[in-house]
């Protein structure tokens, strides 16, 4: 079988220009004064959360663009499994797109109207994809549901900061912790804990990073020794980070972060498309407890 | 809720109702990741859900949420002719133009994702895709056959065949 354009992605996330930068890395001088603000705290949380989950979409768009655009629309598969509307190549497309456009202007936008709505977008869009025909498969609508589910809760939460200060940074790591839930029970089978999967998934099929040399230098027995080591630290690892949902904080979110940058880091980069609106959770909960000393701030100065 | 007071934020106090809902939703939904597999037709169920095999798709849609990322063993086979449960077995004993790999998740992915589909119409011929995924003491195997379809608007059929062997869901 010959690997068509569409089947490897392959461009490198790291140069990826993330929307809204300086709001992403923080805060303008312009913007430091205000930057106490309880308003301020959540509106940087959530622009972070929802760039983070933008460049996720945006990061495989040369992939999904001529797949929705091309492939589905003019090839399409006569599945009966699908109701017609599960296999519309028209909605495979809508359900792209609108949350990117919808997305794009809400991060550029000030109204917290237009953030409900387009969370609402994200999370009704990602959920299309995930039962639909062109793209039930990809882990990237099923983090980009929950994750949208959370940017959802907090900008339908108004200014009940208190409610955002104490919950917010639990939710975002309940949410991630589900996820590594889900791929750490699914591994519980021989195939990953001998490591049978993984010498297939990375060592034998993976063109990319270590994986190439490590066949070249190491012998068959090694791999397939080095593929269990490596499955069963997985497993153990995605255990490790299901379970930090019990000692949910500012700390275990930022843990959580520097987990799924390595976890990009020694598999695809494109599995950023599955993990970057997650750490945009992350990153957007480990901000929300500012909303405490930002309360404080302001009810000091008033 | 409205606050300003510093003293509330020290307050832990019980969520409000979307903060309560959306907590029960993520506790559902972990109950189902740990419980459905514990028991034998909860892992049939779910390795259905990779090979598009539930009882409906309705079932198949209400668990699509569950997060299953790099789950189960799943290898697959893809051959323009029918293979044996032997050729499937040993690697070696495959025919030139067939392939086999393993699939982090979701094995129809092999059929229904990228430009798979494309290549079939213009290369017109049949492909046969033997799927298998294993978890546990659990296996499920499938069949499928896409035909390309050449009239006025191309298309790809995809026909679930029996597997002459191995279980099913």
């Amino acid at each position: 079988m010959t690997a068509s354009p569409l089947a490897a992605p392959t461009r490198e996330l790291a140069t990826l220009p993330l929307a809204d930068q300086h709001t992403v890395f923080g805060p303008a001088p312009a913007r430091a004064a205000e930057a106490t603000a309880p308003a301020e705290v959540v509106r940087q949380a959530f622009k972070v959360a929802l760039a983070f989950w933008l460049a996720g979409w945006v990061v495989k768009v040369h992939f999904f663009w001529p797949y929705f655009t091309w492939v589905c629309l003019d090839y399409p598969l006569v599945f009966d499994f699908f109701p017609a509307w599960a296999a519309s190549p028209w909605v495979s497309l809508a359900a792209y797109l609108g949350p990117l456009v919808v997305g794009l202007a809400a991060l550029g936008s000030d109204a917290p109207r237009l953030w409900r709505w387009a969370c609402a977008a994200l999370t009704a869009g990602s959920l299309l994809l995930c039962v639909h025909q062109n793209s039930y498969n990809d882990a990237t609508f099923i983090t980009s549901f929950w994750a949208s589910l959370w940017m959802l809760w907090l900008v339908t939460r108004g200014t009940s900061y208190s409610e955002i200060a104490h919950h917010g940074p639990r939710l975002a790591q309940a949410v991630i912790s589900l996820m590594f839930l889900g791929g750490a029970i699914g591994k519980l089978t021989p195939d990953y804990w001998n490591g049978t999967a993984f010498y297939h998934l990375y060592f034998q099929q993976k063109a990319n990073f270590i994986y190439p040399w490590l066949r070249s230098h190491l012998s068959d027995e090694t791999l397939l020794t080095l593929a269990a080591v490596f499955s069963r630290a997985v497993i153990v690892g995605e255990f490790a980070i299901a379970a930090l949902v019990c000692f949910a904080s500012r700390q275990t979110l930022l843990f959580s972060v520097a987990a799924m940058v390595t976890v990009v880091a020694i598999s695809t980069n494109f599995l950023f498309s599955v993990m970057g609106c997650l750490i945009g959770i992350a990153l957007a909960g480990a901000r929300l407890p500012r909303l405490r000393e930002a309360v404080q701030t302001s009810a000091a100065t008033s | 809720m409205a606050t300003s007071d510093p003293q509330q934020l020290d307050a832990h106090e019980a969520p409000n109702r979307g903060t309560a809902w959306f907590y029960r939703l993520l506790a559902a939904a972990a109950a189902l990741v740990v419980i459905l597999p514990a028991w034998d037709a909860g892992r049939q169920l779910l390795l259905g859900t990779h090979h598009l095999r539930t009882p409906s798709f309705l079932v198949w849609a209400a668990l699509q949420p569950l997060p299953s990322m790099y789950n189960f063993g799943n290898q697959v086979w893809v051959s323009p002719t029918p293979l044996t449960d032997e050729q499937r077995q040993d690697r070696h004993h495959l025919p030139p133009e067939a392939t086999t790999l393993w699939v982090n998740h979701y094995p129809t992915r092999m059929m229904t994702f990228g430009a798979q589909r494309a290549a079939l119409v213009h290369q017109p011929r049949p492909m046969h895709y033997y799927l298998r995924s294993r978890f546990g003491d659990n296996q499920v195997d499938s069949h499928y056959l896409l035909e390309p379809q050449l009239d006025e608007k191309p298309a790809v059929i995809v026909k679930r065949l029996p597997l002459e062997s191995g279980s099913q869901p």
